[in-house]
Parts: structure tokens; C-alpha cells; sequence
């Protein structure tokens, strides 16, 4: 039984790891001009393949397939990191207003020609001021936890505002938009350097969270018991919010707001595993690099023309959703 | 393990909760914090339990104040039972117990065999090792109430602080839980615990804090503090103390008649 279980357990990991690979490489040949899959694969041995493929794959599909994995693996992570520390099932970076918070950052760093790194870094320093005022706003001592998406609302709609604010004053033949593009969310412009900054980044918090998966089960214990527990808690909250903040700004920084993928992967997830972080945290990054790889390459493939990445992933997301709220086994925590 | 409590006082904004508790105590033994509602004997085992940081006094632990204590060397030996029905979880019941292992697990590692195995031991021991693999929230509240217990003895504490552990319950799962801490103390640990019931501390406790209006309370034998006089002046009522027999065995029982 046990040896049984293990070897589920080995099956069940090398298939999260093969599938986001394998997928990523089959969508690597779709796109205006399909690319077939062996001289995909010769293109990875080093095999000598057509120029025009060749320059494609190198400068247009990976750089693109990366971000989409990047951000794929990104917010819903954090998204399940959101519902777990707040303990609610709404929490994501959308509804807690972070999204909109590194939105503004990212927005104001354009405005003033910052470069990727300075758009990066401006999207995460205010995601954690969002996330602090949500938090303070929602979070008064010894209430329910569920004003915490009111207050996320309350604070997302602030920085909404000053987002508009900077498109108003930003010059409307050249800065504005760069902004609008940027903000409808999209893996079009992604250039090499952009992800040489972000890639490691992402990894390296994204990897945090992986080692702490199991340690991140104790977030939903309640308040007083975990002080009795023998464990620093507020070390251990402070490194998952902050790596969980610093994916969002990058993703937002790197695509613009993607909505709903933090909210229905971690939840889909639930519902395949539970609740156990071990499981949930592999599970979440997985499916998570699948589905935004899937909806990347039909968002850019599908029509002529591409189809922003919000635009699908809230027409999938808000069915899929309703159907989990009304199933049985859905929306818990 | 000696606990002492001296000169002992809780203020929320100056407003004293209670003020120059002394006592003290020495393990094997059980001690029932009575009182009526809002006298703060929830306040008191929180400070007994550094969740709240008290005022005025010390709580020497074998002669060391709580306050010296690094939080994961007193969490070692002090474990905590919140009220039944106050708490929830998410996870199966082998996750749930686990958690009471964290500060001995490493940080970036999963728990190991051996860890599941203490687990294990402890559900096989509090009679839910069938409920291993179900979700407490699909539990009833005297099963959740016991995982909870599981958690918090899978430590080993020298010392186990428990919020009205059979509040909520029904009669058998009353015993289980009062079982649990009779055998405990056999162990030779430390329990106290808060209770609304005065029959519950007669039987199962050797010491008895009674807390009272104006700051005023009563420590000692079971015996000598619970009697007809300290239970109606403390509780307002008027109250009878009969005793009942069952086979050769004598059981004192306390029955609230009336409100002064």
C-alpha cells in the first residue's frame, strides 16, 4: 500500500513536470506561420534547421512561451498564497487590489521612461503598498476575514483611478499607448532582455514558496493556536507575501493584468487534490504554466488579429467559476 | 514542573481584568479556573499561555518567567486546546495533527516518516485513528475537538492549557475529553483548564481557582474552595450540594436552583 502510494506519488511528479514542457514545446509551433514539431525539437538538439524558423522561434515564439510560462506559474501561486494567508477563497492579486497597485506602479514608470528593470521594481514597491493597505484596512483585530475583499475593492479602484490619472496626463502620441497596451494584458512585446531580468526572479521566489509548501499549511490555523505552535508565523507570513507580491508586480510588469487565472488554477487544483499545500503548490505552478500557455497560444493564433489575454481567460474563468460555487466539493476554505 | 503565579495582573487600557493573582502549582495535578461570564478566565489562561503579555507580576515556569522563555523552547513543553467549536480546519486529520509537529520539522522540508508515525500514534491512542484520512470539517464537533486535543499532546507537552474543553459536547464526548486529561494527569502533567461547570471541576480537577467580582478570588483543594456558600456567592444563585451513589461510589453534585 504504502510503495503503492509512493509510486503514484513519483508518476503523479514527473507528469507535472513533463506536461508544462511538452505542451509549451506543441505550442511553440502554432502561430501565422506553424512551425512542425520536429524541427521544433531539432531546433533544441542543435540540429540545423530553416533560417526564417530559426529566427522565429529565437526572437518571437520562446521569448513568448517563456513569459507565458512565467506568468502561468506566477499568479496563480500567488493567488492560492492570497486565499490561504487571508483565508478566503476570493483572494487573489485581482480582488485584493494588488494587481491594480502594480498596475499604477508599472503605469507611473512608463510615464517617466523608466526600463524594464525601473517599470519591475516601481509594480512590486507599490503591489506591497496595496497589499499593506489592504491588509490594515481589512484586516481589524479579532473581526472576519471576509471584509478583506471590500477593503481589496476599496483600495483596487483607488489605484484604478490613479492609473487613469496617469494615462490623462500622459502624452497621447507616444506614452499613452505604450500604458493602454500594456495594461490590457499581453505577451506581445516581450523582449529578451525584459525576461533575462524577470526570469530569475520569478524562479527564485517561486522556488521559496516551493520549499515552504508544506510550512504554508500552518497560514490557515487560526490566529491564537499557531502563536502556541513553537513557530515564528510572522517570519514565515512576511516571506510568503512578499514572494507571493513580487511574482504578481513581475507578471503585471511583464504582461499587464491578467484577470482570473490567480483565482480559478488555485481553486481547480482544491478540487483535484485538496487542500494539503505539498500538493497544492506543484499542482497550482503545473496546470498554471498549461492553461496560460493554452490561452496564450489561442489568444495570439485563433484570428488574424490577437485577442487580449483578459478577454479569454475571464470568458473561461467566470463560467468555470459559477460551476465551482455551485458544485459540492467547490469553493471552501 | 512548578508553575508560580505572583502578584499577577491584566489591564486592557488601564482597566484591570484581574489583578494579584497568586498560586501556584505543582505537576502531576489539574486545575479548573471557574468564575461567571466575563471575569476573565479566558483573559487568564492566555496570559498563562503568552498569547497576551500580562501587565503586572510574573508566571514562573520551574522558577523562569514566561517573559524569559524563547517562544520556541515554551511551546515545547506548554500546548494549547482552544473551545470546542472555536476552531476549524481545512485539512484531513493526519495534515491537522501534523502541524503541531512545525517547530520541529525543518522549515524547508516536508514532515517525515517518523513524524507521521508520532501522528499516528497519538490518533491510535485518542481513539480517531479511523478518522486519519477524513476532513475535520466533515467531523462532528466532539471528533474535530479531539483532533484538536491530538495536536496539541503530539509534543509531548509537560503542560497542556485548555478554553472550556467540553463546551459544546454531549455527555460522551464530555467524558472522553475529561477522560483524556484524568489520564494525563496520571502521566504526570499539568492541565488546566476553564469551565463552566462546577461538577466537572470537583471531579476531575485536585486545585481550583475560583475567580470573583472586585478582583476577589479563592485557590486551593477542590474540596475546600467548591462548597454551597463559595458556588452561590460566586454565581449569584442559589444553589443545592447533594451527593449521588452509584454502586460504592460517591458523587458530589451541585444543582443551580434559583437567581438572587
Amino acid at each position: 500500500m504504502k510503495t503503492a502510494n509512493k509510486k503514484i506519488n513519483i508518476f503523479v511528479a514527473i507528469l507535472l513536470i513533463v506536461l508544462p514542457i511538452v505542451i509549451s514545446t506543441v505550442c511553440l509551433g502554432f502561430g501565422r506561420l506553424s512551425i512542425p514539431i520536429n524541427e521544433i525539437i531539432d531546433y533544441f538538439k542543435g540540429n540545423p534547421i530553416s533560417n526564417q524558423n530559426k529566427l522565429i522561434l529565437a526572437n518571437v515564439r520562446i521569448p513568448r512561451i517563456v513569459s507565458a510560462m512565467l506568468v502561468g506559474a506566477a499568479l496563480p501561486l500567488a493567488g492560492l498564497i492570497f486565499q490561504s494567508y487571508f483565508s478566503n477563497p476570493l483572494a487573489t492579486p485581482d480582488t485584493l487590489g494588488v494587481a491594480s497597485g502594480s498596475s499604477f506602479g508599472a503605469a507611473l514608470a512608463i510615464l517617466f521612461g523608466f526600463n524594464i528593470f525601473g517599470i519591475e521594481i516601481s509594480a512590486f514597491v507599490f503591489g506591497l503598498l496595496t497589499i499593506v493597505i489592504t491588509g490594515i484596512t481589512g484586516l481589524k483585530r479579532d473581526e472576519s476575514k471576509q471584509t478583506i475583499i471590500l477593503a481589496g475593492i476599496i483600495v483596487g479602484s483607488l489605484f484604478q483611478s490613479l492609473v487613469s490619472l496617469v494615462k490623462f496626463v500622459a502624452d497621447t502620441d507616444t506614452v499613452l499607448p505604450s500604458i493602454t497596451f500594456f495594461l490590457m494584458g499581453s505577451f506581445q512585446s516581450i523582449g529578451k532582455e525584459t525576461l533575462f531580468v524577470s526570469v530569475p526572479i520569478v524562479v527564485i521566489c517561486i522556488l521559496i514558496i516551493f520549499l515552504l509548501r508544506w510550512r504554508i499549511n500552518l497560514l490557515t490555523v487560526d490566529e491564537e493556536v499557531v502563536k502556541t505552535m513553537g513557530v515564528n508565523i510572522t517570519l514565515l507570513r512576511m516571506i510568503v507575501i512578499v514572494a507571493a507580491t513580487i511574482i504578481t508586480a513581475i507578471s503585471i510588469a511583464m504582461a499587464g493584468q491578467v484577470g482570473w487565472v490567480g483565482l480559478i488554477v488555485p481553486h481547480f487544483c482544491r478540487m483535484l487534490v485538496g487542500e494539503n499545500h505539498t500538493k497544492l503548490v506543484p499542482f497550482t505552478i503545473s496546470i498554471g504554466i498549461c492553461f496560460m500557455v493554452i490561452i496564450d497560444t489561442i489568444a495570439r493564433s485563433m484570428f488574424a488579429a490577437e485577442i487580449p489575454l483578459s478577454v479569454l481567460t475571464s470568458l473561461i474563468g467566470a463560467p468555470f467559476f459559477i460551476y465551482m460555487i455551485r458544485s459540492r466539493t467547490g469553493v471552501k476554505l | 514542573m512548578i508553575l508560580e503565579i505572583k502578584n499577577l495582573s491584566f489591564a486592557y487600557d488601564k482597566q484591570f481584568i484581574f489583578k494579584d493573582l497568586n498560586f501556584s502549582l505543582e505537576s502531576p495535578s489539574v486545575l479548573s479556573i471557574l468564575g461567571p461570564n466575563g471575569i476573565g478566565k479566558t483573559t487568564l489562561i492566555k496570559c498563562l499561555l503568552g498569547i497576551k503579555k500580562k501587565t503586572e507580576g510574573e508566571i514562573l515556569f520551574d522558577g523562569k518567567d514566561i517573559d524569559k522563555f524563547e517562544k520556541k523552547d515554551f511551546y515545547s513543553f506548554v500546548a494549547y486546546l482552544k473551545q470546542g467549536g472555536k476552531e476549524t480546519s481545512i485539512y484531513t486529520v493526519l495534515d491537522t495533527v501534523l502541524l503541531g509537529l512545525a517547530s520541529q520539522i525543518n522549515p524547508l522540508l516536508k514532515p517525515k516518516d517518523s513524524d507521521i508515525e508520532k501522528v499516528n500514534n497519538m490518533l491510535e491512542e485518542l481513539g480517531i485513528y479511523h478518522l486519519k484520512d477524513k476532513y475535520v470539517s466533515k467531523l462532528s464537533g466532539g471528533e474535530a475537538q479531539m483532533v484538536f486535543m491530538a495536536r496539541a499532546l503530539v509534543r509531548e507537552p509537560e503542560i497542556l492549557i485548555l478554553d472550556e474543553p467540553e463546551s459544546n459536547l454531549d455527555y460522551r464526548n464530555q467524558l472522553l475529553m475529561l477522560d483524556t486529561i484524568d489520564r494525563l494527569k496520571s502521566r504526570g502533567k499539568l492541565i488546566i483548564f476553564n469551565t463552566h461547570y462546577p461538577e466537572h471541576a470537583l471531579r476531575y480537577s485536585n486545585k481550583v481557582l475560583m475567580l470573583n467580582k472586585n478582583y476577589k478570588y479563592k485557590f486551593g483543594n477542590t474540596a475546600d474552595i467548591i462548597t454551597k456558600e463559595n458556588i452561590e456567592e460566586t454565581y449569584r444563585i442559589k444553589a443545592a450540594v447533594g451527593e449521588l451513589k452509584d454502586g460504592d461510589t460517591m458523587y458530589k453534585d451541585i444543582i443551580p436552583l434559583s437567581i438572587v
